[in-house]
Formats: structure tokens, C-alpha cells, sequence
């Protein structure tokens, strides 16, 4: 409701000065099709207002767990060979350690999924006539910095706007409608996910930072040459071949850490616990998928499908743990 | 653009740099600072004034502790270089700010610098200072349509939220 | 001090470092190669056998915040610190880890699946604690037959059994990595040493000052960043390192307030959810305890 009012408050807001101006100005404002920001008309105590019913509204919509659009649900089908499931968006909180029972030490990464949702649901026959396609949202965000057209977008499946929005394909028995929240009981612990997300931009760097070259010795008569990649080419092509390692941008591109083992699920929390570490820095927003290594596939047969209900029928426990896990509630390992 | 000190500290970078290293980037906040607590407002540079803002406020919060605590003796010693203006700190300033706690300065945007190099300039001033009051253009819309419309609305279905527009 | 003097005439005269050392050390250290991880030169610690007293009324205790429970100032989701610190309450109920402090004396029981009898148990001397969370470690020093050990422990592992605190005391600094550096009897504590019992309410500081080995050190320990008090520093440098450390120092960094980390209210916060987590913990097992008969 909040959202909606929001929306025409901003068209009216904007009116007057888009009939106002005179002499139609050519502005170059990033996606948005006005001059001015959202609240430049309001009163204090509106804006306030807004941006409280705004959240009120979001959260509620985050909390309800339940499907908002009215109509029926769509049917579930089962799990066959071949199928492919829905991913997440989650964020990055940071890692910490996890011991197995056989007294281990293991990093694992913790990835917590915040206000997924399903947004938009692509039949094959709209994509490449092989699979369907799902766009999944992660991480609410304000609506007043969003464009018509986007927020447009958002209200068709009823869900609050995203800051990250990704698509996925699946098999068609694993459709679901816009709509549908996503936890992180999707995954299950002992399986194996794939996690993609943009690495650390470090800049413009060197060979040696870039591509791991040793450089040259400190010492020994070398002149300004301590770094540098030393010969890139040969006197017979006479020519540098394409794709030679060179400094250059490195970092700030999509990169995926494939068949991560999940070993631990807080489903109060919604966080999934990943061995090793994930691309990008703390905080930033992941892909987190099935993973797509054949030899990592076992017992995917057992997961939830299409996805885990929250208002279904399965209790879950607090903490789903893989069975080498060690539990902090369990005491101390003996060897004997 | 300013970010808050938490999240500068996560990217590594504490503070803006000025003048010619850390060094002398305090020593001139610290005259900045000394000139503030003398003449209570002072004008500056839209940067060196947001930088000054934090110690400001944060010499108070040391004041607070006493004239008797060897660690706020110690700082209004370092950052009031005219020593005079320590009794003027303890005496002065912490008693008025007494009864606050957070917020003892205000720093206003004024037109840039004209005669060097348009730099952006500000002035920032301890509240409660003697002086008149600087003229400060206020957002005059509460009786715009659309104002009214939403206050309608809010009266209406009963959610007049904040303290301040009852 | 004849017989050193002797040694120094004959054996070490050609070296520069022992010239060195006679120069500007007047005779009351030993030179260097009398100084290596030897023999402990007839150390006693004055440890007598006496227990803890374990009736202590509950208003005298201390209110200790272990360190690790203290989140970095970062820009991190406060969700996953709570969430982290979740899991070491877990841990805590089950497994105490008592109150220590860098320079205490403690005797730690973990299970080695290669030890005799799977359990190894190790004393020596709290020389660092590091790390946050569930990544919270410390290290324990000892001088073994000669030979300086050192071993790191995760205090949250399972495998650690039990950690004994053998003598509570704090030191100077907050970190004695120089006693690498120093006299092998600094860090040699007796193996079979009883716990000796804290008479006060307040941990007792150990203001010793250690001797050190002649440089170079493994790191230059006079350097300001280190900050450390517990070596008397013109014994063992020169004019020219003491201008050297001076160089570096930062003296104006203490009065930058924009650097602190006040953390004495997220202490209280801490402290009093620890309690709250902890106590339930206590009453629901009693409960337990008094109900599994009954059921």
C-alpha cells in the first residue's frame, strides 16, 4: 500500500516542476527521467513518514513467508534424473572455523540468505526452447532510488525491490511462481554447492601480483628490472601473440568456486555454512547454485524440490548439521 | 562526500589526508581547533572543517570526565596549543554542554571561497556560542498540496508517527 | 668474574661482536655463547603447594571479559559476531575456560591422537593471546630440557580437555614474544608445579623486568610500536638504536581520538549477556539433573 502511494507521491512531486521549466532541458540523470530526488518536495515529516511505511511494508511482506499473490499455486512436480533446481542469493558475512569430529580445523564461510525471492518466471519457450529460467532477488532495498519501470517490474511478482537481482536456468519440473520466498533449508548439509560472486577489484596491477610471475633478482647488476615480466615474445613471430600475460586490471570480475561442501545450515538465521572460502569481499551478494560437477552430485535425489516451503509441512531443527560435523553442545574428542 | 568514521576504518583509510602527512595533519586541525574553542565559530574550508567537527566534539566528551582525569588533561593539553583555553574548556564548554550528550557543534555550507580558488567553504561553530544566530534557509512546503494530501492521509488512518509534527 | 674476563682475553678478543660486548658491557652479563638455551642457571620458583579455594562468595568475584569476545571494529553484519558468539557459549558450557591473562602461568590437557595415552598435557607461560571468535588462540612457553618450546592452542577447539590456570598473574605488557629473546630462565617454569592460590581481589602485576640476550633480537623490541616495559632497554642498546627507535615513533598517535576503539560499553553489553546466557544454561541443567531421575 505504502509502496504504492510512495510511487504516485513521487509522479506528483515530479509534475510540477517537469510543467513548470519553460524551455525543455536535456538532462542526463541516470535512469531516472526527472530532475529532482525523491524528496525534494516533502516535507520533513512526510519524508519521514515514507520511508517508515516503506520499510513497515517491506517487512511485513519479507515476513509473512507465504506467497502473496492470490491465485493458485502452482502444482509440484518430483525430482527426476537431470533436473535442476533453483539457486540463491545470499550475502557474505564473513568466516570463522569448524572443527570435524575427528578434531580438525576447518575455515568455512558463512553466506546468509536475506529476503530471497523468486521474481520472474521465463518459459523455455521465451528463452532457448531447452530450459525454463527463474530471476532471483536477494536483499531488500529502498524504493525511492529505483526508476518506474524497475519498481514496475518488482510489483508484478508482489515482491519488495532487490539490490541484487540474478537469473538461473532449471529443468521445467522445478519451476516455481513469482513470488515464492527462498531459505536457506534449500540446501542440505553434506551437499555440494557452487558459488559465484565478483572478486576484490585490485586495480591495475603487475605480472607478478596478476599472473604470479617470480620478477627478476634484487641484485646482481639488475637495472630498474625487479618486477617486470622480461621477454613477451620471440624474435621469429616477430609479433606479441594475443592474450599474453600483461599487467592490467585485475580483480572486480565474476568468478566461481566450484563443489564447496555445505556443512553446517541455520535455519532460524538462514545462513549456510560452506567450506573454504567464496569470492568477493564481506557483505557483498553471491550466487549460490547446485553444484554442476557431476562427481559432486550424489544424493541430490534427497534434497527438498523444487525448494523448501516454509509453510509446508517439514519441522526443522534450529542447526542442520553434516554428520562430521562437531557440535559445540557435544563434549570434548577422545582418542582411544 | 563523508563517509562515518566505523566505515572508513573498514576500508583502511581513518581520515582524509591534508597538509603534508599525519603529523601535520593534526598539527593543523589542532590550530583549527584551538581558534574554534577561542572564538567559538570560525570560518574554514568545507573539508578541514568536517575533519574538525569529530575532534571537537570529542574534546568535550573528554572535558566531561573532569580537570582532575590525567587522560583529559593530557588531550586538552596536546590540542589546545594557548593555554589559557584549558580553564576555558573545563570551565566554560563542558559545563554548558552539560545536560547534552553528542551534538555540541553546527557546521553550515557557505558560499565558496571567491578570492584564491573557490574552494568549499564552511563555518563551524560550538552551540550556545554569544554570537547572532547565522540565517538559515529552511524548507518552507508544509503547505504544498501534496504535503497536505499526506498529512491528510497519516490523520486519517492514524499514523502520525514522529514527536515532532504533532 | 676473573674467569670471564679470562675468557674474553683469549677465545673471543678477534670477534667483533665480543668486542663489542666488552666495550659496552661492564661485566654483569654473560657473554653471548654462555647465554644460549642451556642450563637454567640455578632458577627457583617460589611456589609453594596450595590449593584454590573454591568457596569464594560470588560478590568477590572478578568480572572478566575474555578478550576474544570483543568484535574488531569492522564493518562486518553485527548478526555474525552474535552468531559466533552463540557457538562459544555452547562451547563454554561444556568445556571452562577459566580467567587468564598474558603472563599467567597455565598447564593445558589436550587429546593428541599420537601422545602417550592420547592426552598431552603441557605447562608454561602464557606468552600472547590473539585472535577473535572462534578463532581465539593463545601460546604457551616453556624451556624444555634447554630447549624453548612454544606451543598454540585454539581455546575453542575440542580437542583441548582442560586448562588449569597454575599461577594467575598479569606482566608489564600484553604480549611477551621478547622472551624469546630473553635469558631461557625467564620462560622455564617447572613442569609438576602445584597452583598456587591468589590471595587478592585484584590480579596481582608481576613488574619483573627480564634480562635479555645480547642483540641482535628477533625483532627490534625498542621500537615504539612494540611499547614494551618489561625490558630495561639502556642495559642493551647504544645511543645510535635508541635515535633510531626514536625515529620511528609516533608520538602523536595517542592523542588522534579518531584511532581509539572505546570498547567499555560493548564490554557491559557482553557481560551481561554472557551472564543471562550462561546462568539459564546453569538452572536448566540443574533442572535436568533434578528431573532425569524423576523421569
Amino acid at each position: 500500500m505504502a509502496a504504492v502511494l510512495s510511487r504516485r507521491v513521487l509522479c506528483a512531486a515530479r509534475w510540477p516542476l517537469v510543467t513548470d521549466s519553460p524551455v525543455p532541458t536535456l538532462l542526463l540523470v541516470r535512469g531516472k527521467k526527472t530532475a529532482t530526488w525523491w524528496d525534494e518536495h516533502l516535507s520533513e515529516e512526510n519524508k519521514d513518514f515514507m520511508k517508515h511505511m516503506a520499510r513497515v511494508e517491506y517487512d511485513a511482506m519479507t515476513a509473512s513467508k507465504l506467497n502473496p499473490l492470490k491465485d493458485e499455486p502452482w502444482p509440484i512436480k518430483p525430482w527426476a534424473p537431470g533436473s535442476s533446481r533453483v539457486g540463491l542469493i545470499a550475502v557474505k558475512l564473513g568466516m570463522v572455523p569448524l572443527w570435524t569430529k575427528s578434531g580438525e580445523k576447518h575455515a568455512v564461510t558463512m553466506l546468509q540468505v536475506q529476503d530471497c525471492h523468486v521474481i520472474k518466471y521465463t518459459p523455455k519457450e521465451e528463452y532457448n526452447n531447452k530450459c525454463a529460467l527463474l530471476t532471483v532477488g536477494g536483499k531488500n532495498v529502498s524504493p525511492f532510488h529505483k526508476s518506474e519501470e524497475v519498481m514496475e517490474f518488482y510489483s508484478e511478482a508482489g515482491v519488495p525491490p532487490k539490490q541484487k537481482i540474478s537469473k538461473f536456468k532449471v529443468s521445467d519440473n522445478a519451476i516455481l511462481k513469482p513470488g515464492t520466498p527462498l531459505y536457506a533449508a534449500h540446501f542440505r548439509p553434506g551437499q555440494y554447492v557452487d558459488v559465484t560472486a565478483k572478486t576484490i577489484g585490485k586495480g591495475f596491477q603487475g605480472v607478478m601480483k596478476r599472473w604470479g610471475y617470480s620478477g627478476q633478482p634484487a641484485s646482481h647488476g639488475q637495472t630498474k628490472t625487479h618486477r617486470r615480466p622480461g621477454a613477451i615474445a620471440a624474435g621469429n613471430p616477430a609479433r606479441v601473440f594475443p592474450g599474453t600475460k600483461m599487467p592490467g586490471l585485475l580483480g572486480n570480475v565474476y568468478r566461481t568456486s566450484y563443489a564447496l561442501k555445505v556443512w553446517r545450515i541455520n535455519t532460524t538465521k538462514n545462513i549456510i555454512y560452506v567450506k573454504g572460502s567464496v569470492p568477493g569481499h564481506t557483505n557483498c551478494l553471491v550466487k549460490v547454485t547446485d553444484t554442476t560437477l557431476a562427481v559432486r552430485q550424489q544424493g541430490f535425489e534427497n534434497l527438498p524440490f523444487p525448494t523448501f516451503f516454509a509453510d509446508g509441512d517439514e519441522e526443522l531443527p534450529e542447526d542442520l548439521y553434516d554428520e562430521e560435523v562437531f557440535q559445540f553442545s557435544e563434549p570434548s574428542v577422545n582418542y582411544s | 562526500m563523508r563517509l562515518f568514521p566505523v566505515l572508513l576504518v573498514a576500508h583502511g583509510r581513518v581520515a582524509r589526508r591534508m597538509g603534508l602527512g599525519p603529523r601535520s595533519r593534526l598539527d593543523m586541525l589542532r590550530n583549527l581547533l584551538t581558534a574554534l574553542v577561542r572564538h567559538e565559530r570560525i570560518e574554514t574550508t568545507w573539508a578541514r572543517a568536517d575533519e574538525l567537527r569529530f575532534y571537537a566534539e570529542k574534546i568535550i566528551e573528554y572535558g566531561k570526565r573532569g580537570d582532575t582525569n590525567e587522560k583529559a588533561m593530557k588531550i586538552a593539553d596536546f590540542w589546545l596549543t594557548e593555554k589559557d583555553l584549558i580553564h576555558k574548556l573545563f570551565k566554560v564548554l563542558v559545563p554548558r554542554f552539560s545536560l547534552n550528550s553528542g551534538s555540541y557543534t553546527n557546521m553550515y555550507h557557505i558560499p565558496n571561497r571567491e578570492n584564491l580558488d573557490r574552494a568549499k567553504m564552511a563555518v563551524i561553530e560550538y552551540k550556545g556560542n554569544p554570537f547572532p544566530p547565522l540565517p538559515v534557509q529552511k524548507k518552507d512546503n508544509d503547505k504544498t498540496l501534496i504535503n497536505q494530501l499526506l498529512l491528510g492521509y497519516r490523520l486519517e488512518n492514524g499514523l502520525q508517527r514522529s514527536p515532532t509534527s504533532a | 668474574m676473573s674467569a670471564v674476563s679470562a675468557a674474553f682475553g683469549t677465545n673471543m678478543a678477534v670477534c667483533r661482536r665480543s668486542m663489542l660486548l666488552i666495550r659496552y658491557r661492564t661485566g654483569f652479563l654473560m657473554p653471548a655463547r654462555f647465554l644460549s638455551d642451556g642450563e637454567p642457571a640455578k632458577f627457583q620458583p617460589p611456589v609453594k603447594p596450595v590449593f584454590k579455594d573454591e568457596l569464594v562468595p560470588a560478590q568477590l568475584q572478578r568480572r572478566f571479559l575474555s578478550p576474544e569476545f570483543i568484535p574488531n571494529r569492522c564493518r562486518k553484519d553485527p548478526l555474525y559476531f552474535k552468531i559466533e558468539r552463540n557457538d562459544m557459549v555452547k562451547r563454554r558450557k561444556i568445556f571452562d575456560i577459566p580467567e587468564f591473562y598474558v603472563g599467567s602461568i597455565l598447564a593445558v590437557t589436550m587429546s593428541d591422537p599420537h601422545a602417550n595415552g592420547k592426552l598431552h598435557r603441557f605447562v608454561g607461560i602464557c606468552i600472547q593471546r590473539s585472535g577473535r571468535g572462534l578463532g581465539a588462540t593463545f601460546v604457551l612457553r616453556n624451556v624444555i630440557e634447554g630447549q624453548g618450546v612454544e606451543m598454540r592452542y585454539d581455546m575453542y577447539s575440542p580437542r583441548m580437555h582442560d586448562i588449569q590456570v597454575l599461577k594467575l598473574e598479569k606482566r608489564l605488557d600484553n604480549n611477551l614474544m621478547y622472551l624469546r629473546d630473553a635469558l631461557p630462565e625467564y620462560s622455564t617454569v617447572d613442569v609438576n608445579m602445584k597452583p598456587v592460590m591468589l590471595l587478592d581481589y585484584e590480579v596481582p602485576v608481576n613488574s619483573i623486568q627480564v634480562q635479555m640476550k645480547p642483540r641482535p633480537w628477533s625483532k627490534r623490541w625498542e621500537q615504539h610500536r612494540f611499547n614494551i616495559k618489561g625490558i630495561n632497554f639502556e642495559k642493551y642498546l647504544l645511543e645510535k638504536h635508541i635515535k633510531r627507535a626514536k625515529k620511528s615513533a609516533k608520538p602523536w598517535e595517542e592523542f588522534d581520538m579518531l584511532k581509539e576503539y572505546d570498547t567499555t560499553k560493548i564490554e557491559q553489553e557482553l557481560l551481561q549477556e554472557l551472564d543471562r546466557k550462561l546462568d539459564k544454561s546453569k538452572n536448566q541443567e540443574i533442572g535436568k539433573k533434578t528431573a532425569g531421575p524423576n523421569v
